[in-house]
């Protein structure tokens, strides 16, 4: 009975008011609802833009080794004067550019024998902004690449590190993981392109192996760059606990504070200055490091079959090294689960971890001032499962080799140079047999 | 059934308005891959490319040339589609639907879609990354706002407001539209951050890409349960109303398969979480930069995330109208009720 009544009231309403009255936005509240909509996105999208700004990006000074250096040789919590960062700063910007225009220190003009090492045509392609010609040829490969990893500084603190594991590699302290030169010895060209083709297995190093020849090239060159940059502001910092207060170099003021342009004169001065602390030291280290390519002797028959009894042999024997005279089973444990020891930190975090006056792991407040600096919280590096047959440096036996003979440089992986070829290979024997057993 | 209304004499701003949405939904795509490809730079200059006029640049360079370009030039060729329909739009509103309202909104569209095609411009000029990130944030709004117009010039809409079905709504419905126009801010805002964590800046913090990062997951977490309540608050009251109970359906569905693209975009682009780094299949896993795989993923997660919004704008639109027609309504029938007693 009610139903009946609200029918024929509606339709007597109805007969009162024109329908297009009733159209969408003659009704006060919906047309509120278009305008809400429109402003609060419009707003949403301003707050988008508001708050970014997108100067130059410039090369990060390492505060992180300048305060260990502080801790180390200064005491009662004294600082360094302010003045050498500015020097600092001003030496490597000479020297080495800016991410937007690099510059590698060719002492030597065209003659220098850096050339061989890095391009600077190579330095260009990699650096600045984003962007392709016509032809497709593209500009600005480390910020498209890597960037969001390694950091603009090459100090493995881009954007992302914090939320990858494990974190991603600092360039600046001139040490590499996987290569084929013994500990100390920077890698060989051929050793940084293999890792940008295939990546790293169960990190965030991707595979590159879309990207044509000559981009490959140029991003190892750039890698260089920035190691060789990283190594030569460590090298400074290191330097100013000896200076007793005295000046890095003598620079006149406004150079520092980059008022005025870097003279003709003060660059030769820089140039001079550090030429000898670069050339023979870091930039030797990696002209040098094709001649100390460690040699693999020739693969064992019985290993390149993986079966019949000499390879058995070689497993036993193997086995028994592993837990005997090559002290793998101390780290990767008994049955090379990667369960022994744990609680050890890669090189990168004890740079400033370990080597520095009362930081204990243990208590985040003593080294709380460095992860204010940009260090990252320390994450113990953990010892390979060796069961799951995936080797970060490559899986091949004169891969295995190496990383046994020449260890992994920055991690607790020593080199095991007492052991004999012979030996070694029935290591990576026992290795390779670990998967397809139990353990 | 009439498909139209007094206030609406043809289909024609709903066709228009319709091909302006495939398009702009098209638009975002391929600018999810300009930005997933990193060719928001492949052409220098603008509004010409490589000194050519746009329209006049070589169709053979073009298709044959760098893929970089060819995603980059496509890309402003089909925004400048957009624009000629967005035109369309107007012209098909003023000649047939009377509501002013209509009329604003739609010029109010065409103003938008110039006023992207001149910041996406001006990105490149500029080669500013800060304009790139407004420019990704604009192009869904202006989506969403598309998708809102067609629902307002709809069949349904004339039907909702048809003689037949306003006699027949009688009683007052409680479909939260409020509830949906939150979630739909929610899910603007969570393309806003899931836009800063794409364009991150080179020298941007790691602890504050982080934090954009469990911004971005707790958001979607939200979103999530908020569809799945509003799904069950709403499930009496959308009755017989099938243009309200397909979409919000749709809506749980893309949900599902968004967060399982987030979590494949994230694999494909940063490998495999901490969490769950503890398995023989995530120690081999290496990530395949640049692929055809890795760039389709990660670019469908973005334009799944704009499809989202468009289903919400849908259903929020749609929600509204239903609840004040019912209503108008009511008003109505206690307004004759009095009179009735009155008199």
């Amino acid at each position: 009975m009610q139903l009946r009544t609200n029918i024929s009231l509606e339709r007597s309403v109805l007969a009162i008011k024109p329908r297009s009255e009733r159209g969408f936005l003659n009704s006060v509240g919906e047309l509120r609802l278009a305008n809400r909509m429109f402003v609060t996105m419009l707003a949403l999208s301003l707050l988008a833009a508001a708050g970014c700004d997108t100067p130059p990006p410039q090369f990060r000074f390492n505060a992180v080794e300048l305060r260990h250096q502080e801790r180390v040789k200064l005491s009662d919590g004294l600082k360094f004067d302010s003045q050498y960062k500015q020097q600092i700063d001003l030496l490597t910007t000479t020297l080495f550019g800016t991410p937007d225009e690099p510059k590698f220190p060719f002492l030597t003009g065209d003659d220098d024998e850096a050339h061989a090492i890095i391009s600077s045509e190579n330095l260009a392609r990699s650096a600045g902004p984003v962007n392709s010609n016509r032809e497709g040829e593209q500009r600005g490969l480390y910020r498209e690449h890597c960037v969001h990893c390694h950091g603009i500084t090459g100090d493995g603190a881009g954007p992302t590190a914090l939320t990858l594991n494990p974190y991603p590699r600092d360039f600046r302290m001139g040490r590499f993981k996987y290569k084929s030169t013994p500990l100390r010895t920077p890698p060989t060209d051929a050793d940084l392109e293999r890792v940008l083709r295939h990546g790293i297995p169960g990190t965030a190093m991707p595979a590159f192996a879309t990207l044509p020849e000559q981009d490959i090239k140029a991003l190892i060159d750039y890698v260089k760059y920035l190691s060789i940059r990283g190594e030569f502001e460590r090298l400074l910092i290191s330097e100013l606990g000896a200076l007793d207060g005295e000046p890095l170099i003598e620079i006149p003021k406004e150079a520092t504070n980059g008022e005025a342009p870097v003279s003709d004169a003060l660059s030769d001065r820089i140039f001079e200055l550090c030429g000898d602390k670069l050339s023979d030291g870091i930039i030797a280290r990696w002209m040098d490091r094709d001649d100390s390519i460690t040699e693999v002797s020739e693969v064992p028959e019985a290993l390149i079959a993986g079966s019949g009894e000499a390879f058995e042999n070689m497993v036993v024997a193997g086995q028994i090294l592993f837990a005997g005279k090559a002290a793998c089973m101390q780290c990767h444990g008994p049955t090379g689960l990667g369960d022994g020891l744990v609680g050890n930190y890669d090189d990168w975090t004890n740079d400033w971890l370990k080597n520095t006056p009362d930081v204990d792991v243990n208590r985040p407040q003593s080294y709380q001032e460095f992860l204010d600096l940009g260090a990252f919280p320390p994450r113990p590096i953990l010892p390979r499962n060796l069961h799951y047959g995936v080797y970060r440096g490559g899986g091949d036996p004169a891969d295995l080799y190496r990383r046994i003979y020449d260890g992994i440089e920055g991690t607790p992986m020593p080199s095991s140079r007492t052991l004999t070829p012979e030996e070694i290979w029935s290591v990576v024997a026992y290795l390779r047999s670990l998967p397809y057993s139990n353990p | 059934m009439d498909n139209t209304n007094d206030f609406l004499t043809s289909r024609c701003p709903h066709f228009w308005s319709m091909a302006l949405a495939f398009v702009s939904f098209g638009l975002i795509w391929v600018g999810g891959l300009v930005t997933t490809t990193d060719a928001g730079m492949a052409v220098p200059d603008w509004p010409n490319t490589f000194n050519y006029n746009m329209f006049a640049y070589p169709v053979y360079d073009w298709f044959f040339g760098p893929w970089d370009l060819f995603v980059e030039h496509g890309h402003r060729l089909l925004g400048t589609l957009a624009g000629i329909l967005a035109i369309a739009v107007v012209i098909a509103t003023f000649i047939s639907d009377r509501r002013s309202a209509m009329k604003l909104y739609s010029i109010g569209l065409l103003l938008l879609v110039i006023g992207q095609g001149v910041l996406g411009g001006t990105r490149v000029l500029a080669d500013e990354r800060v304009l790139a990130k407004v420019h990704g944030c604009v192009g869904p709004l202006f989506f969403m706002l598309v998708v809102g117009f067609c629902v307002l010039n709809s069949r349904w809409y004339c039907q909702l407001k048809s003689t037949e079905n306003l006699a027949a709504g009688t009683t007052e419905k409680h479909l939260r539209p409020w509830f949906a126009g939150w979630v739909l801010t929610l899910c603007y805002l969570q393309l806003v951050v899931g836009s800063f964590v794409r364009h991150i800046g080179v020298d941007a913090s790691p602890k504050g890409f982080k934090h954009l990062v469990y911004t971005h997951i707790a958001l979607a977490i939200i979103i999530f349960f908020a569809t799945i309540y509003y799904q069950l608050r709403t499930r009496g009251e959308r009755g017989n109303y099938v243009g309200l109970t397909w979409p919000i359906r749709l809506l749980f569905l893309s949900i599902i398969v968004q967060i399982l693209l987030g979590l494949t975009s994230w694999v494909l682009k940063y490998g495999i979480p901490v969490w769950a780094d503890r398995w023989h299949w995530t120690a081999q896993y290496i990530i395949p930069e640049k692929t055809f795989v890795q760039t389709t993923l990660v670019t469908a997660h973005m334009a799944m995330g704009s499809l989202l919004l468009a289903l919400w704008t849908m259903q929020m639109v749609r929600a509204w109208c239903v609840n004040s027609t019912s209503k108008e309504l009511r008003s109505d029938i206690l307004t004759d009720a009095k009179a009735l007693k009155i008199r």
